[in-house]
């Protein structure tokens, strides 16, 4: 009965994603008409050479990367509730997001000519993916090394907001001495973009993360034990040091592959492991981290939507737009947890 | 009906310093075992040590014949269920996801259960009168029926030892009585050796066969009748 009712609402909520996905396909300047898309699938040389280009290197890699950067988010936001055992961890709050601006404003700012001696193109996704997930991995190792020495969460919320203040002074700094354009391409990837990535960013991007989500999910059982606090894990076998070092390497390569391709995108990590435990009544991680995968794409197709259909020649920053769905459900968490946190 | 199920040897335990001086204690079938000592003696670190949770400083633990620090961490498990004295729960973990928590040392890594896994989580749910709430949330339930999924929980994790922390803190007098009365039955007809902490010495004296109590820098093993008749309890309790 219970496996029954979970297939209904996965059928659903799947339902739901490729409505989006269809939606958010057909969304921009030039609307393409459906046996067009349907043509481009099941016989692509019969789609007429416009919509064969604008399909392939831009409604295809923006839908595309949009669920993965949903999926991502939301996997590392539910990580990082479950390893703080804190409701409201998630990417961009502790700071991790902002380590990877921090990573790519040293790249795109200060360290072009570091990147150029070394034989790179400081624009580059790839450089830019590196440089990002260390930036990630820089905050997630201070937040680790305070971590484990303050047990108390709300120590750690209140860390990882003074380093994201410390970093947004640094970037400050940088763009202070920056040149324009420098400044200007920053200032437009903080904002958030999935209409930047290329066919051939998502052959780098997809692979990583999914492998990346593949590999966490096997950790699952363990992360389920990790919701019975730390002691009661290791007295079931959880090797805990071990566990909290594998899932932040994981939330530091999602979280950092997606900020370097679409800037710092906030508040979906925090949400969406909310909306998928409501929906489906459970916290065990076996069915969150696919019902976060899904929900995260849900949530930002929808984003994606909002951010294409409301101004005529242009496109909303996706980032403003997540911050405007996301921060209510933030709100409605704080409110619901006087309860659940025991 | 001796059978020794755990034993130590010279064993220190504490937070990286020793709190006692090196202790061997034994402890076999249908014991039930009363740990006792003031605030601060060690109880708490010494139940954890056995558990498995914090590292001993020196010595040696066998369950039977096996050294529990050269055993791997995933079958520690199937040997010893550890119950925390406040169970803390993230969100909403349901009283069924806990209770089947118990058959994870013996599921593989996607926690695929067998028919006589799920049975037994039935069955033991319905015996701690826990079926109806099965779909609840562990924060909406109170201190004593959180206690119950736990103890529930261990049972369905089927170990010859389980080792409960402070069990009867935050109970009332009567689950108090319930809980330990339960307990009693587990060693007495599982076989199972259990072991617990606790404040209330005169309920646990009701119920325990044993008693380790932590004297200054020792740990004395008494059995129920000696612990009364040497009048110990005058120690603990004057000021």
């Amino acid at each position: 009965m219970k496996s029954f009712h979970l297939s209904i609402k996965f059928i659903i909520i799947i339902i739901i994603l490729i409505c989006l996905l269809y939606l958010d396909f057909i969304t921009g300047f030039v609307k393409i008409p459906f046996n067009e898309i349907l043509k481009y699938f099941f016989n692509p040389s019969a789609v007429s050479e416009e919509y064969y280009i604008l399909i392939k290197e831009f409604r295809l890699p923006r839908v595309v990367v949009a669920l993965i950067a949903g999926a991502s988010l939301s996997v590392s936001g539910l990580l990082m509730q479950t390893i703080f055992r804190n409701p409201l961890a998630g990417p961009y709050v502790l700071g991790v997001s902002s380590g990877a601006s921090l990573g790519v404003a040293l790249v795109v700012m200060g360290g072009s000519g570091i990147a150029l001696k070394a034989g790179l193109n400081p624009g580059s996704h790839v450089v830019l993916l590196l440089s990002a997930g260390l930036g990630s991995a820089l905050v997630l190792s201070i937040i680790l090394a305070i971590s484990s020495r303050v047990r108390d969460i709300l120590s750690v919320l209140i860390t990882g907001i003074l380093i994201a203040g410390v970093v947004s002074s640094v970037v400050s700094i940088l763009q202070y001495f920056a040149t324009d354009i420098n400044v200007k391409s920053f200032v437009v990837w903080t904002m958030g973009s999935l209409h930047s990535v290329s066919f051939s960013d998502i052959t780098v991007l997809f692979p990583l993360v999914l492998l990346t989500t593949i590999f966490i999910y096997i950790f699952s059982k363990k992360l389920n034990l990790l919701l019975g606090g730390e002691n009661f894990a290791i007295s079931m076998g959880v090797k805990f040091k071990s566990l909290r070092i594998i899932s932040f390497i994981t939330v530091s390569i999602l979280t950092g592959a997606i900020t370097a391709y679409c800037g710092p995108i906030g508040f979906i990590g925090i949400a969406v492991p909310h909306i998928a435990r409501w929906i489906f009544n459970t916290s065990d991680h076996f069915v969150l981290i696919p019902a976060s995968i899904i929900i995260g794409g849900i949530f930002i197709l929808g984003g994606d939507i909002i951010s294409c259909s409301f101004t005529e020649n242009g496109i909303l920053p996706i980032n403003a737009i997540t911050a405007i769905l996301g921060a209510p459900f933030i709100i409605w968490v704080v409110i619901k947890n006087k309860r659940t946190m025991v | 009906m001796n059978k020794v199920l755990i034993h130590t040897e010279n064993l220190e335990f504490g937070y990286k310093k020793a709190l006692t001086d090196p202790v061997t204690l034994d402890a076999a079938v249908g014991d039930i075992i009363c740990v006792i000592g003031r605030n601060g003696a060690g109880k708490s670190a010494l139940l954890n040590t056995l558990s498995g949770i914090l590292p001993s400083v020196s010595g040696k633990i066998y369950f039977k014949n096996l050294e529990l620090s050269k055993t791997k961490s995933i079958e520690r498990p199937k040997f010893i269920s550890f119950v925390p004295s406040k169970p803390e729960f993230l969100l909403n973990l349901t009283v069924y996801e806990l209770a089947a928590m118990g058959r994870y040392p013996y599921t593989n890594i996607f926690d695929i259960k067998s028919l006589l896994d799920s049975k037994l989580i039935e069955d033991t749910l319905t015996e701690y009168n826990l079926s109806e709430m099965r779909q609840r949330p562990l924060w909406s339930l109170s201190d004593g029926e959180k206690q119950r999924v736990m103890i529930c929980r261990a049972v369905i994790q089927q170990t010859p030892v389980i080792i409960l922390d402070e069990p009867t803190a935050f109970l009332d007098y009567y689950i108090r009585q319930k809980l330990l009365n339960d307990l009693k039955a587990l060693s007495i007809e599982r076989e199972k050796c259990i072991i617990f902490s606790s404040h209330d010495i005169e309920i646990s004296l009701k119920y325990c066969s044993k008693i380790w109590f932590f004297n200054n820098n020792l740990i004395e093993t008494y059995s129920k009748e000696e612990f009364i008749n040497k009048n110990i309890l005058k120690d603990l309790v004057t000021y």
